[in-house]
């Protein structure tokens, strides 16, 4: 049963990574883009997080996932904030 | 076949995408594909560690995701100001 969750779980995970993958292949515009790249952060991170505390390892390397996790979070808002002011002030330079 | 080296299998070509569009393009655009490009290979490290269980995958997962944050906020930096 556990196997199992694992499975789906990272099933989605895959299913996430293409459809922001495709995304980026088919938006246009680079804030469009970076929609892709936080679904793809937060998304598939998440799952990854809650297959590697089902599949029943070692806790400390489901600490580092977490920890991993938490870092996509912060980090990744940060950046894509970042990305967008400098995309936008490129395009209207003051 | 281990669930978690199918996973890490499915996700080359994902990444060989975003890869590609790094490569090709405009600044802006190939500052995004570079974002999802280091957001897929870390995943995937996680992934490499568990369908290879050795010490040192997870540690460079994380030392990855760490050292991708300031990397990227520099670029920007670069792309608003001088690029």
């Amino acid at each position: 049963m556990r196997t199992l969750a694992v499975e789906a779980l990272l099933a989605l995970f895959v299913i996430t990574v293409w459809l922001g993958a495709a995304g980026l292949a088919r938006l246009a515009l680079p804030l469009d883009r970076l929609h892709c790249v936080t679904f793809v952060n937060i998304t598939s991170g998440a799952l990854l997080l809650v297959a590697a505390a089902l599949w029943g390892g070692s806790w400390d390397d489901v600490v580092k996932v977490a920890l991993l996790f938490g870092t996509l979070l912060i980090g990744g808002a940060a950046i894509t904030h970042a990305t967008a002011r400098a995309i936008v002030r490129r395009r209207t330079p003051t | 076949m281990s669930p978690w080296l199918l996973a890490f299998l499915l996700c080359v070509p994902p990444l060989a995408l975003a890869a590609y569009r790094a490569l090709s393009g405009r600044s802006a655009q190939r500052l995004v594909a570079t974002e999802l490009a280091v957001g897929i290979s870390t995943l995937m490290l996680v992934l490499a560690s568990f369908a290879w269980p050795h010490d040192g995958l997870v540690d460079l997962a994380l030392a990855l995701g760490l050292v991708s944050v300031p990397g990227t906020l520099v670029f920007t930096h670069f792309l608003e100001r001088w690029l």
